[in-house]
C-alpha cells in the first residue's frame, strides 16, 4: 500500500506518505511526531464527526441542526446520512438533547445542536 | 397615407404580395412613371454605395418601396456595413436579409405557457409589446372607452430594452434636427414632469454636461446652441468653461476642457416608469397579458383579422406594433415588411450608492463628436434616481436579438468611462447588464400607420432616446390607433372617469419617521426589513405581489421595490424574499423563479426522497 | 420617550453577544439590537463543527456555540430587540441618537452613550469578481447556499461547481454532497487554497472532490437556469488562458470568493476605514476614529475563528462600557505601522498611555515557513516571537503588553521577517 495524505494536526500541513501494511506502517514526510499518529489513524480508520439537519414539523424552522454523539468511521457517513434523513422532529428541544439513540446499532446517538420551540398544546 | 408601388394599378383592392391584399389609392400614371425612374436611380445609388464599401457580394432588389439586400457575408460586420450603405438612398426602408456564415438567425424566445386564455376574445386595440412604448400607448388609449389588451411575451413588463437602459430622459440635443427622434425626444422630455407627478414615479432633472476633451471643442458651442434651438431643447442650455464645470462637478477629470450644459436632461427608473404606465392603464380598464407572445397573424382584405398567440387566438380592431427588437418580425407577420431591425448591444454598470456623493450631473465625454461611425450616443456617467451612479452604455452590433450576456472585452471598454470622474473605481461596481437596441438601418423611429395594413400602427425601431420619447410616442400612436378605429366605424369617445393618477407602493425608507411609524402601526409588515442594503420592508414586497400588474418573479420584485438591488446583490435577502413570495402567492417555494420560464431558484427540499419517517 | 442606554450593541452574532455580555458585566445598561428574529448571526447556519476550541476547549457546532452565548446574554439584564433594524445614527450630547425600525414599535429612537458595531460581513458576489456571460438563475454565494440548505431545507442545485476555495465554499462542497448533490469541482484562481487545510482534507479529499488551483470560471451559460460554465487556467497575472477553456455542465455555481465587513452605516460619520481590512481603523480598545463607536467581529475584519470574534466582542463591549464612564484617558493616538510580510494588523492604532495586554491580530501577506514577528519602537524591541508556518488564510494572534510602549516614543512598527538563515 502507498498513499499520500495531508496532515492536519497543525497548520503546517505536511504531505505524508504512508506505505507498508496495517501492522507496520511506514510514514514519511512528517515534520514532527504528531504526524505519525495522525497518519496512522487516517490510514487505519479515519474518524469524522457528522453534522447535518433533520426535518421538523415546525411551521417556520423546518430543519433542525444535529450531530452525532461521537466521531464515526468516514466510510459509514453515507449510511448515517440515510438514517438521519428519516428523522422528523416534532417537539421542543435544545442543543444537547438526544434526538435518536443507537443509530445503525453502533451506540451512536443523534444530538440536537439547535433549539426548537413548540407552543404547548 | 401614401405608398409606392412598382406597377400601375387602378384604385381598388389588389393582391400585391402573395397572400395580402392592399388598398391602392389614387396614384396617377405620370407620377408612377416618374417614381419608377426615381427608384432606378435610388437602386443605383445603393449599389454604388455597396461597391464603395467593397461589399460586392450583396444582391439588391427593390420590393415595394423598400430595398432588400441578400447574399452571404463572412462576418457580421459586413452585413451591418451593407445595411448602413443602403440606408438613406431614398427608399422607405432597408430590409437586410444577408446571411452571415456561421451565424444562425435568432429565434424569438417564446413563453412556456400554452393555454387558451385568450381564445375567442376580441379587443378594440391590441398592443404587442410591454416595453415603455407599448405601456405608454396603453395608458393613452385607456383614456378612451375602448377595450384594450397589451400582450407581452416575457414574464414581466420591461424585460427587454425598457428594463435594460440608462434611464436617461435626454434633453433632445443629440438627435439630428428634422428627425422623428429629435421631435419626439424634446416633446417626451417635457411631458415627463406631469407624468411623474401623476404616476408617482421619481423623476430628477440633474441636467447633463457634455465634457470637451480638447480646447478646440469650445468652438463648437455656437453650433451646439443652434442645434438646441432647432430641436427646441428646453432650459437654459449653455457653454461652460473648464472652471465652471469643476465648480459644478468637483471630482470631474482633470482632462476636461470645458463643456456644454443641458439642464433639461432628466433621469428615471425605466422599468418603474414602464410598470407605472401599465398599472395606470390597467386601473383604467386595459388588460395586461404577460407570458403571451404573438406568433402569427391572419390578414384579410388588408386588415389583420386574427392574432395567434400561445394562449389562443384573438381579434382586434387595431393592432399596435410596439414589439421592440421584434418589430420587423411583427410587421412581417402582418405582411408589411418594409424595414428590418438589427440588434445593437449596450452594456451598463451600476456603482455602489456610496459613490452618489461624487457626482451631481449626467456627464459624458464623447471622443469624436458627431462621429458617423458610432450610431448610438457615446455613453457616460449617469446618477440614477436611487443615487447609484451608472456607467454606460457601450455600443456593439450583435446578431443575437435577445443576447443579454456581458463579456469582459466590452466591460473593459465600459470601465474606460470611469475616468471621467476621478473618484470612481471598478471596485465600486455592484452590478452590470446588457440591453439590445432595436435599430433600423435608417436610424430613426418608425411611428406611423402601416401603408399596407389598415389596422396596423407601427411604433418600431425605437432605440435611444426611446425612453425619453415614450410619452410623446404614446400620445401620437394612440391617436393614430383611435383614428384607425374610427375609420373602421368604431365609435371612440373619451372616458369620463379616466383616472390619470396611480398610487405607487410606498418606499418606506423615504418616509418621514412619523409617516413611517403611522404606516407600520397600521400594518406591521412595513416595519419588517427584509432587504438590508436597500431597506425594503416585507410590506412593500407584498404590495408588489398584489399591485394591478403584479410581480411574479424575484426580478420583478427587485425592479418594483428594489429588494436585492443593492450591494449584496440579494445575498442576504434572496431567501427571505422568496419565502415571502411563496407565502403570499400560496405556491411552493420551489416554483419561484428569478425571471420566469425555467429560471427556478430552488430545486427541491432536502431529504425529499425519504419516504418512511421516524417520528421523534 | 426615548430609551437611554450606556451601551447599544448592533448585531447579535457572536461578536455582538460577547460585547453585550461584557458591557453588562462592567455594569453598563445594555441594549442589543438584531435585525433577525433570533440571536446567533451567521453561526445559525454554520451547522458544521470546529467552533470554540479556544474559548470552550470543545469542538462545537455553530448553533451550539451561539446558544452558549445566547444564554449568557439572557442571564444578564440586557434588553434584546429582535427584528430591529438600525437605520441612522447621529452624534448627540456626547453619545448617539439611534433610529431603529421594527414591526412592533415602528420608527423609534434610542440614546446610546457608546456604540458597539457588530454587524458582521457580507459575501462578495459574482458581480464583484466580474463574472460574465449569460444571466441565469442558479448562481449563489456559499453563505446563501448554506442558508438555503441548512436553515430553509432546500437544494439550490444538483450538479454544482464551486468557485473559490474559501472555507464556506469548502464546507458547502461537503454539505451539498451529503445532501445528495454532485460537486464537480472547486476552482481557485490563486496558487494556494484560501481555506484551511483541515477543510481541504475533510470536505474535499474525503469526498473525492477535485480542487483545481490557478483556474477560474470565465463564462456563464444558460438563459433561464444555469446550464454550464467555462473554466480556464490562468497565468501568473491571473489572466485566463483562453486556449485552456473547458465547458463544464452544471446547474449550480457556488461562489466562495471573499467576505467584506459590513460598515455602511458608519459612512455618514466619516469613520476612518482601513482599505485592506475594509473595516474601521481601531485602537487597542477597538474604538474607531469616532469617539464612542467601537467595532468587533467580522465587521472589524474578517475572522476565520469564531473564538477570536468573541474575544474582540468582549473587548469592545468592555471598553464601550468604560467609555460611558469616561474611564479611558486619552493622551495620544498613534498608528501602529506594519512592515515586512504583513497583510494587515488590527488594531491599527494605539491610544497611549496604556496598560495591560491586548491581542494583536494579523495576517501574513504570503505563506511563510519560519518567521519572526517583531514589535519595535525605534530601535527598541518590545516583542520578538518566532512563528512557524504562517498562511494568509489563517489569522494569527499575538498578545502585546502595552505598558512596554513608551507613550512619548516613536511610532511602533510591527513586522514579520524571515528568520535569519531559514528559508521557507
Ligand atoms: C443599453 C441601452 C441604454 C439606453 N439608454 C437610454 C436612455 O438613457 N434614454 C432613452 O431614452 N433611451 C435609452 N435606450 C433606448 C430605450 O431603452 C428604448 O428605446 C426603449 O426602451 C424602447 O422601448 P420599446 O417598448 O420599444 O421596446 P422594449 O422595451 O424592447 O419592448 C418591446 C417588448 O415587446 C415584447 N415582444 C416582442 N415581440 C413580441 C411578440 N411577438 N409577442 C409579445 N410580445 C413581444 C418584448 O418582449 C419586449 O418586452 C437605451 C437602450 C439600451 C439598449
Ligand atoms: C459562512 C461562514 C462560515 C464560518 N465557518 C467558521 C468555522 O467553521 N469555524 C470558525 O471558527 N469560524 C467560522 N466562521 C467565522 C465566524 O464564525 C464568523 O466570523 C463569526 O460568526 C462572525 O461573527 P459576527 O458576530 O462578527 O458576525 P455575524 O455572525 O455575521 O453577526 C452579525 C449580526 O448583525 C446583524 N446586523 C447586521 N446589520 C444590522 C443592522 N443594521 N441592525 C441590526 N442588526 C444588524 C446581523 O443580522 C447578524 O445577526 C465562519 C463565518 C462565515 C461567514
Ligand atoms: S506532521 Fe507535524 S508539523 Fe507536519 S503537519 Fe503534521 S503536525 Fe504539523
Amino acid at each position: 500500500m502507498h498513499k499520500n495524505i495531508t496532515c492536519i494536526a497543525c497548520p503546517r500541513g505536511c504531505l505524508l506518505t504512508v506505505s507498508g501494511e496495517a501492522e507496520d506502517l511506514i510514514i514519511s514526510g512528517n515534520e514532527c511526531r504528531k504526524g505519525i499518529e495522525y497518519g496512522r489513524q487516517e490510514i487505519l480508520e479515519p474518524l469524522r464527526m457528522l453534522t447535518t439537519t433533520v426535518r421538523t414539523t415546525h411551521p417556520v424552522y423546518t430543519r433542525l441542526p444535529v450531530r452525532l454523539s461521537r466521531e464515526v468511521p468516514l466510510e459509514q457517513i453515507p449510511e448515517f446520512m440515510k438514517v438521519i434523513n428519516q428523522v422528523c422532529v416534532s417537539r421542543t428541544c435544545i442543543p444537547g438533547d438526544v434526538m435518536a439513540v443507537n443509530l445503525l446499532e453502533s451506540e451512536v446517538d443523534l444530538i440536537a445542536t439547535g433549539e426548537l420551540y413548540y407552543e404547548k398544546g | 397615407m401614401f405608398f409606392y408601388i412598382d406597377r400601375w394599378y387602378k384604385p381598388g383592392y389588389y393582391n400585391l404580395s402573395g397572400n395580402t391584399t392592399s388598398l391602392v389609392v389614387n396614384v396617377y400614371q405620370e407620377d408612377f412613371i416618374s417614381m419608377k425612374g426615381q427608384m432606378k436611380r435610388q437602386l443605383r445609388a445603393v449599389r454604388r454605395s455597396l461597391r464603395n464599401k467593397k461589399l460586392k457580394f450583396v444582391q439588391v432588389v427593390q420590393k415595394g418601396n423598400s430595398v432588400h439586400l441578400s447574399g452571404t457575408a463572412d462576418r457580421w460586420e459586413q452585413k451591418v456595413n451593407a445595411g448602413f450603405a443602403a440606408a438613406h438612398k431614398g427608399f422607405k426602408g432597408v430590409v437586410n436579409d444577408i446571411d452571415v456564415r456561421g451565424v444562425v438567425d435568432t429565434e424569438m424566445r417564446l413563453p412556456a405557457v400554452q393555454d387558451s386564455l385568450l381564445e375567442g376574445r376580441s379587443f378594440d386595440a391590441v398592443i404587442v409589446g410591454g416595453g415603455v412604448i407599448g405601456c405608454a400607448v396603453a395608458r393613452e388609449l385607456s383614456r378612451q372607452n375602448i377595450t384594450i389588451a397589451l400582450l407581452e411575451k416575457e414574464s414581466d413588463l420591461a424585460m427587454q430594452a425598457s428594463g435594460r437602459n440608462d434611464g436617461m430622459i435626454h434633453p433632445g440635443f443629440a438627435a439630428s434636427p428634422g428627425t422623428l427622434k429629435a421631435s419626439y425626444n424634446v416633446r417626451g422630455n417635457r411631458m415627463y414632469t406631469k407624468l411623474a407627478e401623476e404616476l408617482g414615479f421619481e423623476l430628477k432633472r440633474p441636467g447633463s454636461i457634455i465634457l470637451f476633451k480638447s480646447p478646440l471643442m469650445n468652438l463648437l458651442k455656437p453650433i451646439f446652441r443652434r442645434r438646441c434651438r432647432k430641436n427646441g431643447v428646453d432650459g437654459n442650455y449653455r457653454g461652460l468653461s473648464a472652471e465652471e464645470v469643476r465648480k459644478m462637478e468637483p471630482y470631474v477629470t482633470e482632462s476636461q476642457k470645458g463643456g456644454f450644459f443641458l439642464p433639461s436632461a432628466g433621469i428615471v427608473s425605466p422599468f418603474r416608469v414602464t410598470i407605472a404606465l401599465a398599472e395606470n392603464a390597467a386601473q383604467n380598464g386595459a388588460e395586461i397579458f404577460l407570458n403571451t407572445a404573438v406568433t402569427s397573424m391572419d390578414v384579410k382584405n388588408g386588415r389583420i383579422s386574427r392574432i395567434q398567440t400561445n394562449r389562443g387566438s384573438l381579434q382586434c380592431g387595431v393592432l399596435i406594433n410596439a414589439a421592440g427588437i421584434w418589430g420587423d418580425k411583427l410587421s412581417e407577420m402582418a405582411g408589411d415588411r418594409f424595414f428590418s431591425l438589427h440588434g445593437r448591444k449596450g452594456t451598463d454598470a451600476i456603482l455602489d450608492i456610496e459613490c452618489s456623493f461624487y457626482q451631481n450631473h449626467i456627464l459624458g465625454m464623447p471622443s469624436i463628436l458627431g462621429s458617423k461611425k458610432n450610431h448610438s450616443k457615446g455613453g457616460g456617467l449617469v446618477p440614477c434616481v436611487e443615487g447609484n451612479i451608472l456607467i454606460g452604455p457601450t455600443s456593439e452590433e450583435v446578431p443575437g436579438r435577445e443576447d443579454y450576456s456581458t463579456d469582459s472585452e466590452n466591460f473593459r471598454k465600459l470601465l474606460g468611462q470611469l475616468s471621467i470622474n476621478q473618484e470612481l473605481k471598478p471596485v465600486h461596481i455592484i452590478n452590470y447588464y446588457s440591453g439590445v437596441r432595436a435599430a433600423s438601418w435608417e436610424e430613426d423611429f418608425i411611428i406611423e400607420p402601416s401603408g399596407k395594413i389598415s389596422n396596423l400602427i407601427l411604433a418600431a425601431a425605437i432605440q435611444s432616446p426611446g425612453l425619453a420619447s415614450a410619452p410623446a410616442i404614446g400620445e401620437d400612436v394612440a391617436r393614430m390607433a383611435v383614428e384607425s378605429l374610427r375609420v373602421a366605424g368604431v365609435k371612440v369617445i373619451k372616458k369620463k372617469n379616466f383616472n390619470p393618477r396611480r398610487k405607487a407602493i410606498p418606499a418606506v425608507k423615504d418616509l418621514s419617521p412619523e409617516e413611517r411609524s403611522a404606516l407600520i402601526r397600521k400594518d406591521p409588515a412595513y416595519g419588517e426589513i427584509l432587504c438590508r442594503c436597500e431597506e425594503v420592508s416585507r410590506g412593500e414586497i407584498r404590495d408588489a405581489l398584489v399591485s394591478s400588474v403584479p410581480a411574479s418573479t424575484v426580478d420583478g420584485i427587485k425592479r418594483r421595490v428594489r429588494a436585492g438591488a443593492g450591494r449584496c446583490h440579494g445575498g442576504f435577502c434572496l431567501s427571505r424574499v422568496i419565502m415571502v413570495m411563496a407565502e403570499e402567492l400560496g405556491i411552493p417555494i420551489t416554483n419561484i423563479t428569478r425571471k420566469g420560464g425555467s429560471s427556478r431558484i430552488l430545486l427541491h427540499e432536502t431529504k425529499e426522497n425519504v419516504s418512511d419517517e421516524t417520528g421523534i | 420617550m426615548k430609551q437611554e442606554y450606556d451601551v447599544v450593541v448592533i448585531g447579535a452574532g457572536p461578536a455582538g453577544l460577547a460585547a453585550a455580555v461584557a458591557a453588562s458585566d462592567k455594569g453598563a445598561t445594555v441594549c442589543l439590537a438584531e435585525r433577525e428574529e433570533r440571536m446567533g448571526g451567521i453561526l445559525k447556519q454554520c451547522i458544521h463543527d470546529g467552533f470554540g476550541l479556544i474559548r470552550f476547549k470543545e469542538k462545537l457546532t455553530g448553533p451550539e456555540y451561539a446558544w452558549r452565548y445566547e444564554n449568557m446574554v439572557k442571564e444578564r439584564p440586557v434588553d434584546f430587540l429582535s427584528r430591529t433594524f438600525l437605520t441612522t445614527m447621529k452624534p448627540e450630547n456626547g453619545g448617539f441618537d439611534l433610529s431603529f425600525v421594527n414591526p412592533e414599535k415602528g420608527v423609534f429612537s434610542v440614546y446610546a452613550g457608546s456604540l458597539v458595531m457588530a454587524m458582521g460581513c457580507r459575501e462578495r458576489t459574482d458581480r464583484q469578481i466580474f463574472l460574465h456571460g449569460e444571466r441565469p438563475s442558479g448562481i449563489f454565494t456559499a453563505g446563501q447556499a448554506q442558508d438555503f440548505i441548512n436553515l430553509k431545507g432546500y437544494m439550490p442545485g444538483h450538479k454544482c461547481v464551486i468557485l473559490g476555495s474559501g472555507d464556506i465554499g469548502l464546507i458547502m462542497a461537503r454539505r451539498l454532497t451529503l445532501e445528495g448533490a454532485e460537486v464537480q469541482g472547486v476552482y481557485e484562481i490563486g496558487s494556494e487554497p484560501s481555506g484551511l487545510t483541515r477543510n481541504i482534507v475533510q470536505c474535499l479529499e474525503d469526498y473525492n472532490i477535485p480542487l483545481q488551483l490557478e483556474t477560474t470560471v470565465t463564462e456563464i451559460h444558460g438563459y433561464d437556469r444555469l446550464e454550464g460554465v467555462t473554466i480556464c487556467r490562468v497565468d501568473k497575472n491571473k489572466i485566463p488562458r483562453r486556449e485552456t477553456a473547458v465547458r463544464i455542465d452544471c446547474d449550480c455555481l457556488i461562489l466562495s470568493v471573499g467576505l467584506i465587513p459590513e460598515n455602511d452605516i458608519l459612512k455618514p460619520l466619516s469613520v476612518k476605514m482601513d482599505p485592506v481590512t475594509k473595516g474601521p481603523v481601531v485602537d487597542q480598545n477597538l474604538e474607531t476614529s469616532f469617539p464612542g463607536i467601537f467595532s468587533c467581529g467580522n465587521a472589524l475584519h474578517v475572522n476565520d475563528l469564531v473564538d477570536y470574534v468573541s474575544e474582540s466582542g468582549h473587548l469592545a463591549g468592555e471598553r464601550a462600557a468604560l467609555y460611558g464612564k469616561k474611564k479611558i484617558q486619552v493622551k495620544r493616538r498613534i498608528t501602529l505601522n506594519t512592515a515586512g510580510n504583513i497583510q494587515y494588523a488590527v488594531p491599527q492604532n494605539l491610544t497611549l498611555p496604556a496598560k495591560g495586554t491586548v491581542p494583536l491580530f494579523f495576517r501574513p501577506l504570503r505563506s511563510m515557513g519560519k518567521g519572526v514577528a517583531i514589535l519595535k519602537q525605534g530601535e527598541r524591541i518590545i516583542l520578538k516571537k518566532n512563528l512557524n508556518w504562517l498562511k494568509p488564510s489563517e489569522m494569527n494572534r499575538l498578545p502585546i503588553d502595552l505598558s512596554l510602549i513608551d507613550p512619548d516614543g516613536m511610532t511602533p512598527v510591527f513586522s514579520l521577517e524571515n528568520r535569519e538563515g531559514v528559508h521557507a
